[in-house]
Formats: structure tokens, C-alpha cells, sequence
């Protein structure tokens, strides 16, 4: 019996289902988004003869999160905090604006917890770990009994400097539990143990108004396959590019808010490390937006620093992503200035570009692409999809040729410029914001849009190498069968330096996480061989407020912890290239990853066909680095063999995607299928 | 200068592509600049977002600023690299490849000394072709008061360092007597050399980028770019001008009074707008402001332009803010006034009081001419900046200075309430500093941080809630407290209402709040002392509230009171709503609908100007668009080869001033003046 791994990746307009069997062979279906979610894919695994017992394993990256917290479907939560500190929540985004400028635009919104709801209770602890006013238990129990009273069963408790510790955020719990046996309750130690008071409680406060959001999803789900024989793990792709089962995600769903995203990153780094990249750009490119992902010596980059609607934060680490909103569906338009510009507004799947016929009227990135004649009006999803060229050279010749001056090919290049920018821009941000060189990294291009603009882009900003993988429309639901599980646990214990931290204490702790992270991967069907275990220690300069985690392995001694202390301190000095000198360093968090290795999805090599050669077909598309239409050979990607190379310009089209090599570049299929292509620019370091 | 290179009006053509990609790159090189500044910082202060950047062509022009970077800082990059320009000669001369200067002169286009400038040159193949610049807020930078913000200061020599245009990195090397000079006047040297090397870090960032640009276009097309991108900010926002109606409008508003002659009464400052349409320019004259202050509440004229520019800013805050608004943006100074302090007049607080009146007096203009983009009065900045031993275990008695800037309530607006505790006006992008990491790095507590109720104006559009505080000092010694704001209990009032709206409440502050030894203190004061367990109450203002609010929604008032914004007397008196408490604790509260309108009926009845125009009667609006004068004093007063000699006359009429001459935003270098500028339509035809 064939056994599969099924990736799903759920967006919002299709579902993408892939389904692996041992051999590497994969088995793609992409089904309509239903509004119960599940219903398309169970049926799907039905058309294709796939019973439950055929399955090894599931992973599914969700969106359910993401866009709960965008449109703010969720449930009324009640905080309490810290009496005379209610502020905290006041100051949405610590006072800072999404637009500094525009006083008239509207973000941060305020946080989802009304003030009314945000009651006070005296107790304070300090940030010494000191506890100097223990919770006033009758206060408390009153408090308990109004959340109560009100209804409301949703609630986050969040008091300062509960990081260091949590004794009466932990005690408020049992209160409220026991005035109010309903509540869902989550304190914001017991969610993420981390400095930073509006971060910490905005974390907590989403944590917890996911939960009852993503619980009955995630049973039915999990009902659902079991009922279909199914009797393994059902794993969630979690924000920052690990799995984890049911049980772990229905605990911190806001973990999983980037979960999408995610899965492309992961997907980019595979199909990078197959073309032998360990540094790679994931560019994945759909109708309304732009993700770019970095991939560095084989590792996701990852952030604390991110927020699915700005100016509220979740602390939990997440694929660093830079979304901008460039993709087939954006529109082109003339600033008052005059200057042509692209997106962030989109025409979306209605109406739609106008060559859709769907009543769309502003040009849009699609539209250019129809008019220059990359897009061949019967390639987009394989014919299933009509397209005007009439409607789309019309919309291009009246929005932007006006204005521009010359013919509607040259108006639809300067259009797609524009955006290519835009899109060069979120890569430019992805990597050179954060020290980084682009031209020490491969693109990996992918998303239905990803292979048209993949090539150009990376050429301007110098980067060498292209991949496009061989479904690009499908790649983010491949990701979801190339992670590992992970687990990861922290604590903020003490602000003290090394000589006066408590080893017993720490190790303890350290262990206890051990158990803990392990016990999750046994729960997960992770044999003891699959599972690593990595501890880090949190440092920073007395006085400062840089951390950087410092890798340990072991029982700590005293003299492994002044080792770790010079190991932070080379550390800093080679990032900052300054030395604080004898200046104290303190040691205040720990951390316990635990990651299960998986039996990830494997393309296997493909040996090259020998039935012939293929042909291209040849039509005129407007090059802009030709300044002009060329007669330009179109190849069927499906004929296209391992070892086929080919110069550009050349037009690459498949059901999903339409790839483009413009001229001065070449094009060659590697053992995978992957398209790699040569920009011309120069590589470093290999 | 570079002779090859043709001027901006016969450039070669760059294509609108091009173009559109590299004035994004411009931008995006100086957030690469900024942000590589804030990732390598030491001090708290920067990291949390008191700084910008700017990348400027050769003569000095601003081409392009950060996306979050400081409005106060908007008006001083371009004056302060002319400044350099100016001490160092053009870059064929004394400025060479792989300098950095520091900077922080108030008069010569810096803000105050607190914010140190670097500025540094950027070369190709031996060309010069653009400057950059990052300014940042130090925490300290010496003078008589821990935090160098010295409200009493009686000259700028009280105020800390002033460091002209100085090299502090050769050709690529530190300098590193001129270095210890600057660190041996600082109290934190050790945070402030890691700033002054993350300032250098930056410099070589933009550096790095814009050489990346010029190899990929070519130095021409770059250049050139440079160039269109300030016509294409003219462009943008002459056409929002020419949408506006021709006129003049005028207001003033008041600095609550000279803290080192508290008897004299407030200070006016005055703007008188003109908006025209031929050209297309926006007028701000303030020759009507009073004369300069004996502390630090003076405003420079750089500082004061950065205002009206920042002011307008917020009106139209699309178009990307550069040297071309300086084509459109005009402005006329008096001699030696609040608003344009020489050399010695102190103006550390400034932020707080010139340039937070100005910025006020912008938007009760524009009110008048745009009332859906307009706002009504904000919070007043505050600084509180203290100083002491830091006794707690483990810190070694180091000196500590803490530095902190609260937030308060946002004027209403139209159709949206006012921003309830937002960071200042003055700085956007600016993050409010989180009390836990307050209380780890200092020895301080918080006792009470939270909204204030009743603290904003009433309006159909309320004002944002001001913000409360108690700061306690715990485990320290020798704290020595200072503190600059304005809008206090003793000066004319909170932030004002707009439309019918209300005032917001002023600042109050305490000394040692519910501890038996309660003393109010002024708006401002320096080198307060506070003792073990002594602590600090504040209140900040609400912002002012924008139409009448027998207009609100009676809904929304009463979610004001279930969210305890307002109280219910605030409901019943100020926005004539009744509403019924049955169970305050289950949130179970009803409007009595009918004594509502009773009660708004008879309000509106005793009310003489029901349309609240009474409220806004301190805009006048004049009868007939005037034109500007040909001569405008602000803009003569330096110009190509008379420099030298104009700025012998300022010493003469102003002692004290800076004896280089006094700068002007529009001032060119004379080695500039030998290429092309004279061709360029509106850039010279104010000289």
C-alpha cells in the first residue's frame, strides 16, 4: 500500500492540496476555498482514492488565524491588570503612528480589550522578581465575580514584571477559575515570560482570543480525519516555520498567525538547499501581494519583532517576512506629481484586472503583462481562465499611455518597472535593512506571479541565480511536508551576574523544560533518536538592553557560565565593533528548544527523458531591455527535460505560472525540474 | 565643482521609470542609514526612535528624508550641512572622501545640543557628489543639568556643548583627540561613544548604497535624479496649493511665560499665512512673535522653519518632504525674537515652546482653509530628564541619566476622535519608552500610569485622553530632577479646542504626591531635588476637542463613560447627554433620551453662538488676498558673494550672534553659485 504525506495550504481564494508518496512522486489538487474549510479537502482526498490509513502524515498551514486577527473576528476579552497601570493599553504602539504624518490615518487601532473591560486589581511586583504588594485576594475575587457578571469568558491577566515572576498573575488565575468555572483564562507569564509590558499583554490578549477561535477548527479537523481512518498526527504550521501538533497549537494559536507565509519560506529554503543554495530569497509573488523571505547558511531568518495588523505586536518568534502589496492584481496609477506608481491597491480576484472582463477598469500588473505578450491570453490556468487582450491593451493605452507618451507596450513596461521595483524594494528591506547583501543570496521564485518577475528582479539588485520551482503556484503547500516539529520553551529568572546566578536553580529549570519540550515531541510520535534538544541563556550589558542568546549544552557550572559570559562578550564586539570593557553582564532568561525530526517531502532526481526534443512555439513579446517586441520562443515546461538550457529571451509557460528569461540571461532545468537562471550578475561568495 | 556635470535644467532626460525607482531608493537609503543607526546605538533614547536622517545633494539641498523620522528634526539637515559646507569649503577643498563631522550649533541650523548631527560627504572616482546626514537626540551632552535639558538656563553656556561643524573622522580615521574632547564633557561617555561609532556606521551605509545606485545608473542619471525629485515634491504640492482658495489667514498662540521672568506674562508667537496661487506659494510671516526669552524657550529659526514646515506637513502628508517644498514654503522672520534666538539665547526647550506654538498656529490656520484635514490642539511635549547615583546592587554607583517623554491626548478631527495618549507631535516615529525596562535600567518606579478622565475638550469629535503619572525614586542618590513643558496651570490654557470644541486640561505637576510634603511646581524647572522614596506626579494634557458637542452622538458619549473617558457629570454638562446608571459594575447604563433633549434644547438656547464660531475668533481671516513682498528679509539676508559682508552687519546689529553670518534655507555656498543655479526658475528667485 502506497502511503502519502499531504501538505494543505488553505488561503483565501484556493486551497492547495499535495499529496507525496514515498517514492517523491506528487499528486497536486487545487480546490475553491469553502467557508467551512475542510469540507473541498475531504472531498478532494476522497476523488483521489486517498484513505486514512494510506496517510503518514498531514501538516496544513492555515490562515484561520491571520485573518481572524485582521478582520477582528473574535470574541470579547477582559483584562487584569496592575491596579493605577491601565495606560499601558492606552499607549497603542507605545504612541507611534503607522504613517507619521497623515494625522487622518487610523493606525494603531485601539486594542481589541475596551478600556471598560480592563479592570484593576492592587498588587506589584518589581523588576527585581520582589514581590512588594501580594494580590489583594478580595479585590480579586470581586473582580472575578463582575468578568462574571458581565458575561464575559474570554481573559487575559497581565500584570508588570510578571516575566521575573509570575506568583500573583498565577494566584489571580485561581480566582477567577474559581469565581468563574467558564473562563478561559491565560496569564501573560504563563504565555511568553518576556520584558516589555505592551508587548507581553498584547501577545497574551490575542493569545487568548484565538483560542476559542482556532479550538473547534482545529477538532474538527482532527475529527474529520479520524472519522476518515486517520491515525496520526495532525500537525499546524506554526509562525516561525516549525510544526506542532493539535493539542500544542489550541494552547498558543497565536503562533500560528504567520503560519501562511511561513510555509513559503520554508518551501524556499528546500528548494534552494536542492539547487545547492544554503542563501536564498524566497519571492513569492500572488495577485495582491509580494512575501520575501530570507533563507541564510540553511536557516529561515526569523523575527521577534512582528505584528499581523500593525501596532500590535506578537512576541512569538516569526518567519521574517516583508509584505508588499505588488502582485498581479495591483494597480497602476499617476501621483499628483506625476509620477507613475504601483499598488499597494489591488483589483483583487473581482473585478479584477480588466482584461478579466469582469468590469475591472484600472490597469493593472496582469493587464501589462497580456499587453507586452507574456501572458497568452489561453495560458493562465491552463484555458480555464478567459482574457481579454483587447480589454487589457484598452485599459493600458487610456490610464498610462496618455500620459506617458509612445504605445501601449512601452506604457505596459514602464508599468510593470514600477512594480518590479516595488517588489526589488521588499528584498532590498528583507536584506539590506537588516545588514545584510543581497548578491550573496539565489532567488527562489515562486507564487503564481513569482516566475514572471523572479529574473529582473534579482538582476537588479545583482543577485546571480534564479530558481523556479516546478509548480510555482503550489510551492507554499509543498512547504508544509519539508518542516521539522519544534517546541520551544523560556523563562526571565534572574537579573544578576554570573557569580550570583543560582545554578542550582537554573539547571533545575533548564531540566524541567527538557522534560517538558520532550514529553511534546513523544506526544508527537517523535522516537527519542529524532529528538534535539538545544538550551540558549539570555545576556545582556548591565544598563543596556541588547540580548543575545548564548548557546550552552549541559549541566551549567559556574565556569561553563563565565565561559558562555566571554562568548557573549566576543559576540557584541563583533557586532557592534565597540567593547564595553569590565562593564557587568547580566544573565536574565533562558530558553529550550526541541525540535522532531521529520521524514521530510524529497523531490527525487529525475533522470532526463530521451522521447525527443521539444519545440518551442514563437511569438512577439515586448522586451524592455530590447526596447521592443522580438520574435521570442515560448516552451511547454512540461516537455522541457533535465539538462535543457536555453538563452534568453524565452518564455517558460506551465498551468500555474508563466516564467519569463529576458535577454543577456540563460536558462537551464537542473535534476530536480527546478528552471535555474543565470542573471548575469556577479556571485559572491560562490 | 564638477564642471562635466550639467545643471539641473539641462540635465540628461531621465526616463519616468527610472526615475520612479530611484527616488524610492533615495528614501529607502536613508531608512537603511537610520535604521542601521538605531540597530548599533547604545543609548536607550536613540533606539527608541529620536532620530532621522537625510541624504543631501553637493550644494547642501535636502533630497530626500526617512519614512519615521522626527518632525522637529524635518528643517535642520539641509542648514546644517550648508554649515559644514560653509566652515570646510566646497568638497574640492577641505572636505574630503571618508570625513564625518559632528555638528549641534542651535543657530546654524541645528535643534537643540542634545541633538548631535554627523554629517558626511559622499564621493565618486574623486567626484563629490551628495552628502548624508543622521541626527539623533544624546542623552546627555554636558552643561549645568544631568540630560543637558536646562529649562533655566540663562545663555546656551548652561546648555551643554556646542560644537560647530567639527572633523571628527579624517579621511577615514577617528580623530580621536577631537573625540575625547567631546567625551570628556558628556556624563555617559560610554553610551555616547557607542552612538558617535553607530553615527560614523550609518554614514558608510548610505555611503555604500548610493555607490551601488551610481554603478547599476550611472552618476548622471543619480544626479539628475537628485535633481527631479525635489521639482517632482515642488510639483505635488503646488498642485495641492493651487487647490486650495487664495488668502490670508492669522493667528497667535502663547508660551506660558518666560520661566526666568515668570511676571511678564505669556509670549506670543504669531503666524500671519498668505497663500497664493502665482507662483504657487504658502507664506508664513511671524514677525508678529514677541522678543526672546532670558531660558531656554526660544526657538531658532531653523527650528522654527522645521515647524511650519512640519506644520504643513500634516496637511498634505503625501507628498515626500525635500528641498522642492522649500520652493513652495516660504517663510519671513523677525530679528532676534522667540522665534528666531541668536547666539547666546538658550533654547533647550524649544520643542516645547516655540516650535510646539508654531506647529499649533499652522494647524489653526490650515483649520480655516481645510477643515477635514485639520486638527485641534494637541498635548504639549514634556521632558523630564533626571540624574543621580544609581545605588541599587550591581550597578557600581554609576551616574545615571534618565530621560523620558510621556504621551497625552491628540487634538480631535474631523469625523474621528483625538488619539488617546499618543506620543508628541513633535516625533512621530517615536516610541513610547516602556516603564518595565524604565524601572530595570533606573532606579525608578511607577506608582500610577494611566489615562486621565475629564483631561480632554469636548467636541463632536473629542479630544484624546491626556496621561497620569506618579515616578518614584528608589535606590538612588543626588537625584536632581528637571523638566520642560508648557500649557500649564499658570499660563492662558490646555490645548485648544477648534470649531466649537473645547480646550483640553493644562499640565500639573507635583512634587511628592500624597506623601504629607505635597508641592506644586512650575512648568518648567531645572536641578529639582528628590529624595529617597520622593516621587513625581504629572498630568498631561487631553487634546481639544473639534465641534460642538451638543452635536456628539449620544451613544458615543455614553461609551465615553462605560470606557471612563469622560465622567457623567462631563456627559450631563459638556455634551448634554443624561444618562442612567443602573449597575455601573455590569456595565448596565441607559440614555434617558428624552432629558437628553430637553437638556440639549435648553443648552442650545442659552448658547449665543450656536454655531461655536466664538471659539475659533482668534483666526482672522483678511478681507482680500494680499501678495508677499518682493523683499523678504528672511531671504536676503544671505546671498552668493555678499555673504561675508551680511554677515558682518547681523554681528553688528545682533551681538552675539553667530559670527559666521546667520544661515537661510535657501542659502547656497558661494562655489555653488558658479553652476547653473541661477538658471533654475523658483530655487533663486527669492535670493
Amino acid at each position: 500500500m502506497v502511503a502519502y504525506r499531504i501538505g494543505v495550504d488553505i488561503g483565501g481564494t484556493f486551497t492547495d492540496w499535495v499529496m507525496a508518496d514515498e517514492a517523491g512522486k506528487v499528486q497536486v489538487v487545487k480546490t475553491p476555498t469553502t467557508p467551512d474549510g475542510f469540507s473541498g479537502v475531504f472531498d478532494a482526498m476522497g476523488e483521489v482514492g486517498a484513505g486514512g490509513d494510506s496517510i503518514r502524515s498531514f501538516a496544513h498551514g492555515t490562515t484561520l488565524g491571520t485573518n481572524a486577527l485582521i478582520q477582528r473576528r473574535l470574541p470579547r476579552v477582559a483584562m487584569v491588570t496592575t491596579r493605577g497601570v491601565t495606560a499601558v493599553l492606552t499607549q497603542a504602539a507605545r504612541g507611534a503612528k503607522e504613517d507619521i504624518w497623515d494625522i487622518y490615518h487610523e493606525s494603531p487601532k485601539p486594542s481589541i480589550v475596551k478600556p471598560r473591560d480592563r479592570l484593576e486589581v492592587s498588587e506589584r511586583t518589581l523588576s527585581s522578581g520582589e514581590i512588594r504588594t501580594p494580590l489583594d485576594e478580595g479585590e480579586a475575587r470581586k473582580v472575578a465575580r463582575i468578568l462574571r457578571g458581565r458575561g464575559i469568558r474570554t481573559i487575559a491577566v497581565c500584570f508588570l514584571h510578571s516575566y521575573t515572576n509570575g506568583a500573583n498573575e498565577a494566584r489571580m488565575k485561581e480566582i477567577i477559575l474559581e469565581e468563574h468555572p467558564e473562563a478561559l483564562v491565560r496569564t501573560s507569564h504563563e504565555t511568553i515570560p518576556r520584558i516589555l509590558e505592551y508587548e507581553r499583554f498584547t501577545t497574551t490578549i490575542l493569545n487568548v482570543a484565538l483560542i476559542p477561535v482556532m479550538i473547534d477548527y482545529l477538532e474538527d479537523l482532527e475529527q474529520g480525519l479520524r472519522e476518515r481512518g486517520y491515525g496520526g498526527d495532525v500537525l499546524i504550521v506554526q509562525s516561525a516555520g516549525g510544526l506542532m501538533g493539535v493539542e500544542a497549537t489550541a494552547n498558543i494559536p497565536v503562533r500560528t498567525a504567520n503560519s501562511g507565509p511561513s510555509a513559503g519560506a520554508i518551501a524556499a529554503r528546500e528548494f534552494g538547499a536542492m539547487a545547492g543554495l544554503a542563501n536564498v530569497i524566497g519571492l513569492d509573488i500572488g495577485g495582491t501581494s509580494t512575501d520575501v523571505s530570507v533563507t541564510m547558511d540553511g536557516q529561515v531568518r526569523t523575527t521577534a519583532n512582528w505584528e499581523v495588523e500593525w501596532g500590535h505586536p506578537i512576541m512569538f518568534p516569526a518567519v521574517d517576512v516583508i509584505t508588499v502589496g505588488a502582485g498581479g492584481g495591483s494597480v497602476a496609477w499617476f501621483d499628483p506629481g506625476g509620477k507613475l506608481r504601483s499598488g499597494p491597491h489591488s483589483m483583487g480576484a473581482v473585478p479584477g484586472p480588466a482584461c478579466y472582463g469582469k468590469g475591472g477598469d484600472q490597469p493593472t500588473n496582469t493587464d501589462a503583462h497580456v499587453v507586452l505578450g507574456n501572458l497568452r491570453p489561453g495560458a493562465m490556468l491552463g484555458g480555464a481562465m478567459d482574457i481579454s487582450p483587447a480589454l487589457a491593451e484598452k485599459v493600458i493605452r487610456e490610464k498610462i499611455g496618455k500620459r506617458l507618451g509612445g504605445n501601449p507596450a512601452s506604457a505596459a513596461a514602464a508599468v510593470i518597472a514600477v512594480a518590479e521595483a516595488n517588489m526589488a524594494n521588499a528584498i532590498r528591506l528583507a536584506t539590506m535593512r537588516r545588514g545584510l547583501d543581497p548578491r550573496d543570496f539565489a532567488v527562489v521564485a515562486f507564487g503564481g506571479a513569482g516566475p514572471f518577475h523572479g529574473a529582473r528582479v534579482a538582476a537588479e539588485l545583482q543577485i546571480p541565480a534564479v530558481v523556479v520551482p516546478p509548480s510555482p503556484g503550489l510551492t507554499s503547500a509543498l512547504g508544509c511536508l519539508m518542516a521539522d516539529i519544534q517546541h520551544d520553551l523560556e523563562a526571565t529568572m534572574f537579573y544578576g551576574d554570573a557569580g550570583s546566578v543560582n545554578l542550582e536553580e537554573m539547571n533545575a529549570r533548564f531540566d524541567e523544560f527538557d522534560t517538558q519540550v520532550r514529553a511534546a515531541l513523544n506526544r508527537e510520535g517523535i522516537p527519542q533518536e529524532r529528538q534535539v534538544v538545544n538550551r540558549t541563556i539570555d545576556m545582556c550589558y548591565a544598563g543596556q538592553w541588547r540580548v543575545f542568546s548564548i548557546p550552552v549544552t549541559g549541566t551549567m557550572t559556574r565556569r561553563s557560565l563565565y565561559e558562555s559570559v566571554d562568548l557573549f562578550k566576543r559576540l557584541y564586539l563583533q557586532r557592534f565593533t565597540f567593547d564595553l570593557g569590565d562593564r557587568e553582564v547580566e544573565i536574565h532568561g533562558m530558553n529550550v528548544t526541541g525540535t522532531g525530526v521529520t521524514d521530510k517531502y524529497r523531490p527525487q532526481a529525475v533522470e532526463t527523458r530521451s522521447y525527443g526534443s521539444p519545440t518551442p512555439d514563437y511569438r512577439p513579446v515586448y522586451w524592455r531591455e530590447a526596447e521592443g517586441r522580438v520574435e521570442t520562443p515560448v516552451w511547454f515546461r512540461p516537455s522541457l527535460p533535465v539538462g535543457f538550457g536555453t538563452d534568453g529571451p524565452a518564455v517558460v509557460e506551465q498551468m500555474d505560472s508563466t516564467t519569463l528569461v529576458p535577454p543577456g540571461m540563460t536558462m537551464r532545468v537542473d535534476p530536480y525540474l527546478n528552471l535555474v537562471i543565470d542573471t548575469g550578475g556577479k556571485l559572491r561568495n560562490g | 565643482m564638477d564642471n562635466r556635470r550639467p545643471g539641473p535644467d539641462e540635465g540628461p532626460e531621465i526616463d519616468p521609470v527610472t526615475f520612479s525607482i530611484l527616488s524610492s531608493a533615495f528614501t529607502s537609503l536613508v531608512d537603511e542609514m537610520v535604521s542601521a543607526l538605531q540597530d548599533s546605538c547604545l543609548s536607550f533614547v536613540i533606539y527608541c526612535g529620536d532620530v532621522s536622517g537625510g541624504l543631501l545633494n553637493a550644494r547642501g539641498e535636502l533630497v530626500a528624508q526617512g519614512t519615521r523620522d522626527v518632525a522637529v528634526h524635518v528643517g535642520a539637515l539641509q542648514p546644517s550641512t550648508m554649515a559644514v559646507i560653509e566652515d570646510f569649503g566646497d568638497m574640492e577643498g577641505g572636505i574630503e572622501e571618508g570625513d564625518v563631522y559632528a555638528f549641534n550649533t542651535p543657530y546654524r541650523g541645528g535643534t537643540h545640543l542634545p541633538d548631535m548631527t554627523f554629517i558626511s560627504p559622499i564621493f565618486w572616482e574623486g567626484e563629490p557628489v551628495a552628502f548624508t546626514a543622521t541626527k539623533g537626540h544624546w542623552s546627555d551632552v554636558g552643561g549645568a543639568t544631568p540630560g543637558s535639558m536646562n529649562a533655566l538656563a540663562a545663555d546656551i553656556y548652561a546648555e551643554g556643548l556646542i560644537i560647530p561643524p567639527l572633523k571628527v573622522v579624517s579621511r577615514g580615521v577617528m580623530r580621536h583627540d577631537v573625540k575625547n574632547l567631546i567625551m570628556a564633557n558628556i556624563r555617559i561617555p560610554v553610551n555616547s561613544t557607542g552612538d558617535l561609532i553607530a553615527h560614523i556606521e550609518a554614514a558608510r551605509v548610505g555611503e555604500g548604497r548610493l555607490h551601488a545606485l551610481i554603478e547599476k545608473y550611472g552618476l548622471d542619471t543619480v544626479l539628475g535624479s537628485m535633481d527631479v525629485t525635489l521639482d517632482h515634491s515642488e510639483r505635488e504640492l503646488a498642485a495641492e496649493i493651487l487647490r486650495c482658495r487664495e488668502g490670508v489667514w492669522e493667528t497667535e498662540d502663547f508660551i506660558d511665560y518666560d520661566p526666568r521672568a515668570p511676571d511678564e506674562g505669556p509670549v506670543k508667537v504669531s503666524l500671519k499665512m498668505t497663500i497664493q496661487h502665482d507662483p504657487p506659494q504658502v507664506i508664513y510671516d511671524m514677525r508678529g512673535s514677541g522678543p526672546p526669552v532670558q531660558s531656554g524657550m526660544n526657538g531658532t529659526r531653523g527650528s522654527t522653519f522645521g515647524a511650519l514646515v512640519a506644520g504643513t506637513k500634516y496637511i498634505f502628508p503625501k507628498p515626500l518632504m525635500n528641498a522642492g517644498w522649500l520652493r513652495i514654503i516660504k517663510a519671513v522672520f523677525p530679528e532676534t525674537s522667540v522665534v528666531n534666538a541668536v547666539r547666546p539665547y538658550a533654547v533647550c526647550g524649544e520643542v516645547s515652546g516655540a516650535y510646539e506654538k508654531t506647529t499649533a498656529c499652522v494647524q489653526r490656520v490650515w483649520a480655516q482653509v481645510l477643515p477635514q484635514r485639520s486638527f485641534a490642539g494637541n498635548f504639549n511635549l514634556e521632558y523630564v530628564v533626571a540624574g543621580g547615583i544609581d545605588d541599587r546592587p550591581g550597578r557600581n554607583n554609576d551616574y545615571f541619566v534618565y530621560y523620558h517623554w510621556h504621551t497625552g491626548g491628540w487634538g480631535g478631527k474631523y469625523g474621528a476622535d483625538g488619539r488617546d495618549c499618543g506620543a508628541a507631535i513633535f516625533g512621530l516615529g517615536i516610541l513610547n519608552q516602556s516603564s518595565e525596562v524604565i524601572e530595570r535600567m533606573w532606579p525608578v518606579t511607577f506608582d500610577r500610569l494611566a489615562p486621565v478622565t475629564d483631561s480632554m475638550g469636548a467636541g463632536r469629535w473629542r479630544g484624546g485622553a491626556g496621561l497620569e503619572s506618579v515616578l518614584r525614586v528608589e535606590n538612588a542618590g543626588g537625584v536632581r530632577l528637571s523638566y520642560i513643558a508648557d500649557r500649564g496651570e499658570d499660563g492662558p490654557g490646555g490645548p485648544r479646542g477648534l470649531f466649537g470644541g473645547k480646550d483640553g486640561i493644562p499640565i500639573r505637576v507635583v512634587k511628592n504626591i500624597h506623601t504629607g510634603e505635597e508641592e506644586r511646581l512650575p512648568i518648567y524647572f531645572a536641578d529639582e531635588f528628590v529624595g529617597q522614596h520622593g516621587n513625581f506626579y504629572h498630568v498631561s494634557s487631553g487634546g481639544g476637542g473639534y465641534g460642538d458637542p451638543l452635536q456628539r452622538n449620544p451613544e458615543a458619549v455614553l461609551e465615553d463613560v462605560m470606557d471612563r473617558y469622560i465622567s457623567m457629570r462631563s456627559a450631563r454638562e459638556d455634551y448634554g447627554v443624561v444618562i442612567e446608571v443602573r449597575d455601573a459594575d455590569l456595565l448596565d447604563y441607559r440614555i434617558d433620551f428624552e432629558a437628553t433633549g430637553t437638556l440639549r434644547g435648553r443648552m442650545r438656547a442659552a448658547d449665543s453662538d450656536p454655531s461655536g464660531f466664538r471659539q475659533h475668533t482668534d483666526v482672522q481671516e483678511a478681507a482680500a488676498p494680499a501678495r508677499i513682498e518682493e523683499d523678504l528679509p528672511f531671504t536676503r539676508r544671505v546671498n552668493g558673494p555678499e555673504k561675508a559682508e551680511a554677515g558682518l552687519i547681523d554681528v553688528q546689529k545682533n551681538p552675539g550672534q553667530e559670527s559666521k553670518g546667520s544661515y537661510s534655507m535657501h542659502q547656497q555656498p558661494q562655489s555653488m553659485n558658479n553652476r547653473g543655479a541661477p538658471k533654475a526658475r523658483r530655487r533663486t528667485d527669492l535670493l
